[in-house]
């Protein structure tokens, strides 16, 4: 065919869709199962779609809150996919380690603050440091942004509650996942040593646009807290085995990161990690490996709560949770920058005393299946409490509002023994021939 | 008129796509880029054995991230049982022939079959390229020489030379060694389930449906073990794509029978072009009781996504494998390096160390523990693994992996 020709039939359609923005997209749809053109890679995306495409530095969190999940989740596909193959995204940000903020709660919740440079010696300046849990929280998304501020306040509190950082009665509770039943308060009251330690980076504070969120060089960050992790064990004598990291967004494979390096230097590994909706890596160093991954701790779970949107749908853990199933998002949330928090959200209320079991789960490929009680395999709590043992992808039903757990037992399980003795009857049903 | 517009159209494309931004996603991937791609309907794999392995690679990238923008794409191939050949090989090297509805009735005629191991090859690429003909081959021949190792060590070099396929000469130096002569002897069957006999076309590849085709077969391995043969001793390699059949099917056989097969073992596991968004699809941990997979082409066919407890990456994540021209080569050299480590006596060919990268991996930054890629590997690891391989069989560089960073120095005494 004519070059010329074909570049006016390109640019026609590129007339026409422009005339109708949404009109466009439809047509394309239109064609997809037709088997002449699903083959062809102009008919999954098109020209006008590419150039609809915003230029990175326009995306801002703002932007997408006020995308629905759906929306949102397909400029982020977008963005993500066609910036892949040319290697466009490059992990070129990376803040200085005296700029990242935290601050470690003390034994009567105040707040002592550090930076990662001096983050060793402000610990080393707390007694009792280290004698039962340490738990500590990389946030990665900026508190300037309510919903993340929200989010992450919850988590804090809710560690804050379990660790008896704040004398009995405390705090106030706007969300009905914080009323704990009363007798568990009373036991509280007469034993108010605290009983872990909770130290809050905030990395997220440095991630203020989308730009920086995908070109966040989680290696060299991750490295960096994972040194100060190695000095923290060997200088302050907290043994690693009462570690547990929590990364939130891009936070969580800088985790998986500072994981892999305190291994590097120690040869141990941490107890645990989390990824809270870890995001799908944009921009990654050439012919390494990165990223959260199983084996960076002893165990490591991941919450995907907006695997098509900000987050992933690759499997990052040991275990890997989807509540609702891997999707754009979660019920109840408007946009994927919200969809992404309730990972945050849903851990948290796990993590009030009494919440443990707030949000069983089943092993299952897929929503469906397990609305069909399909899922087979254990039952698993997602959160505080998962089991370490526990190993694979599970589905689970969330609320739409707090509290997110729906607190009743799992779907009932298709019970092995029922299907194991006759299988003859189940077999002679499917039929593949 | 239509020509005005036509051309006017011209213009305001040809306009936006020289704006320099690089932040612009038209800079990434432009119109020309995208109507000059083939549609799947025109790749063929004799194409893609015919091109250098870099050019391969990206077009294999481009199939896969421009499907994944909306992934509306669904596959929609799912082979027929009665069309699925299976060899199950007998212990004097010949092959009895079966399809996917036959072949556990057939295998349980055998003398002797499921008493040792079963290790069951699920095929991924159809035998037209003689890479895969080749990597295919090798792994039979390795199994054939282990599964009858005893026979072959009481009769001598005869012996072997009897089993072997007359039609291919020696041709790799993996098969001279003498190793074979004392080395430990392991009994068991191979069944060859040829799925890629199946993809006669690389758009019937890309559109595969792995869930539904693993489901397929796993119901198969529920009747094998329904039979008597104990899921404890089933070993299913799957190469390329059908490295996620074989997922797929250890996850079908879990959801019947509430246990899981010991092992699965993925070579260069696919990128998956098409998927159903509402599944999680692909070969991971827990498919199995132990899951271990061999990359050799993370940025070709392959895939970079870790798919099982432990990873291997010879070379480093790259677009190919060494010595590799092609992609099709690139992505069988998992096979063939699995198949060297199968052969008596080669178990440990293939030393390896947990590092992120090859760069890594030289700088002697590889830390914990050691371990054998291949039919040996320990199945405790969890991880990623890093090694170097040769351009030419024997792959296994066999000399110990770099020396580890002592840790013992860095961390202080308890």
């Amino acid at each position: 065919m004519n070059p010329l020709r074909m570049l006016c039939v390109v640019a026609c359609l590129l007339g026409a869709t422009l005339a109708t923005p949404n009109g466009g997209a439809n047509v394309h749809k239109h064609h997809f199962n037709s088997v002449a053109s699903n083959g062809n890679p102009s008919n999954w995306v098109s020209p006008n779609e590419i150039e609809q495409l915003p230029m990175l530095k326009d995306v801002t969190l703002r932007r997408l809150e006020d995308m629905t999940s759906d929306e949102g989740a397909t400029l982020l596909d977008r963005l993500y996919h066609l910036g892949q193959f040319n290697r466009v995204f490059q992990p070129s940000y990376t803040p200085e380690p005296s700029q990242v903020q935290g601050y470690i709660v003390g034994e009567r919740g105040q707040k002592i603050e550090f930076n990662l440079d001096n983050f060793v010696q402000t610990v080393k300046r707390q007694p009792n440091f280290g004698n039962d849990e340490v738990t500590i929280f990389i946030q990665g998304l900026p508190q300037s942004w309510t919903q993340v501020q929200k989010a992450n306040h919850k988590l804090v509190d809710a560690y804050v509650q379990r660790y008896n950082l704040q004398p009995y009665p405390g705090q106030q509770s706007d969300s009905s996942e914080e009323q704990t039943p009363k007798r568990r308060q009373q036991n509280q009251q007469q034993d108010d040593t605290k009983t872990g330690d909770l130290v809050v980076i905030k990395l997220g504070d440095l991630i203020q646009d989308f730009e920086q969120y995908v070109t966040l060089n989680v290696e060299r960050i991750g490295e960096i807290i994972g040194n100060r992790l190695v000095q923290l064990t060997n200088e302050v004598n907290v043994p690693q085995e009462i570690i547990h990291l929590i990364g939130q967004g891009p936070a969580a494979h800088v985790a998986g990161i500072a994981g892999r390096q305190f291994t590097r230097q120690t040869g141990h590994k941490l107890r645990r990690i989390t990824g809270l909706d870890a995001p799908k890596l944009y921009a990654k160093p050439e012919s390494r490996l990165t990223g959260l991954a199983r084996g960076d701790a002893d165990f490591v779970d991941a919450i995907h709560t907006s695997a098509y949107g900000m987050g992933t749908q690759a499997r990052l853990g040991d275990v890997d949770f989807y509540p609702n199933g891997p999707s754009t998002g979660v019920p109840g949330a408007d946009n994927v920058v919200e969809a992404s928090l309730r990972a945050t959200r849903y851990y948290a209320e796990s993590v009030r005393p009494g919440n443990e079991r707030n949000f069983p789960a089943v092993a299952a490929s897929s929503y469906e299946e397990y609305k069909q009680n399909k899922g087979y395999g254990k039952r698993a709590y997602m959160g505080f409490a998962t089991n370490y043992d526990i190993r694979g992808d599970y589905m689970l039903q969330v609320n739409s509002k707090s509290p997110f757990g729906r607190n009743t037992p799992a779907q009932v399980q298709r019970g092995f023994h029922a299907v194991h003795e006759p299988w003859n009857n189940q077999h002679q049903q499917k039929n593949f021939a | 008129m239509s020509l005005r517009l036509c051309l006017l159209a011209c213009l305001v494309a040809a306009v936006c796509a020289n704006n320099k931004d690089t932040l612009k996603a038209t800079n990434w991937l432009s119109t020309h880029d995208l109507v000059q791609m083939p549609s799947l309907n025109d790749v063929t794999f004799e194409q893609l054995e015919n091109m250098p392995v870099h050019e391969g690679a990206k077009l294999l990238e481009k199939f896969y991230h421009i499907s994944h923008v909306k992934q509306e794409l669904s596959p929609n191939f799912v082979p027929s049982a009665s069309n699925i050949p299976v060899w199950i090989v007998k212990p004097d090297g010949q092959r009895m022939e079966a399809k996917l509805n036959n072949y556990v009735t057939k295998a349980k005629t055998l003398p002797g079959f499921g008493e040792d191991e079963v290790t069951i090859v699920l095929t991924g690429l159809p035998q037209t390229t003689s890479a895969t003909r080749k990597a295919i081959h090798k792994l039979e021949q390795a199994y054939i020489q282990r599964y009858n190792l005893q026979e072959q060590q009481k009769y001598g070099q005869s012996q072997q030379q009897q089993q072997r396929n007359n039609q291919y000469e020696v041709t790799s130096s993996e098969e001279r060694t003498d190793e074979w002569k004392t080395a430990k002897t392991a009994a068991g069957n191979l069944i060859i389930i040829d799925l890629g006999n199946t993809l006669t076309s690389f758009k019937r590849y890309a559109m595969l449906d792995v869930t539904a085709t693993g489901a397929m077969i796993g119901q198969t391995l529920v009747e094998l073990t329904n039979k008597g043969v104990p899921q404890e001793i089933i070993h299913l390699v799957g190469q390329g794509i059908a490295a996620h059949v074989a997922g797929a099917a250890g996850q079908e056989y879990t959801a019947e029978t509430g246990h899981k097969l010991r092992r699965i073992t993925g070579l260069d596991p696919a990128k998956l072009i098409t998927k159903n968004r509402d599944y999680l699809v692909g070969l991971s941990r827990s498919d199995a009781e132990f899951v271990d997979v061999i990359h050799t082409s993370s940025f070709a066919m392959g895939t970079p996504i870790r798919c099982g407890d432990v990873d291997f990456y010879p070379n480093g994540p790259s677009q190919s494998a060494p010595g590799a021209t092609n992609v099709i080569e690139a992505t069988m050299r998992a096979t063939r390096y699995f198949a060297e480590s199968v052969r008596p006596g080669n178990e440990r060919n293939f030393p390896a160390v947990v590092a992120n990268s090859l760069k890594q991996y030289k700088q002697q930054d590889g830390f914990g523990q050691r371990a054998y890629m291949g039919i040996d590997v320990d199945y405790d690891l969890q991880g990623d693994y890093i090694l170097e391989v040769n351009e030419k069989s024997p792959f296994g560089k066999r000399v110990s992996a770099q020396k580890q960073v002592s840790y013992h120095g860095q961390h202080r005494d308890a």
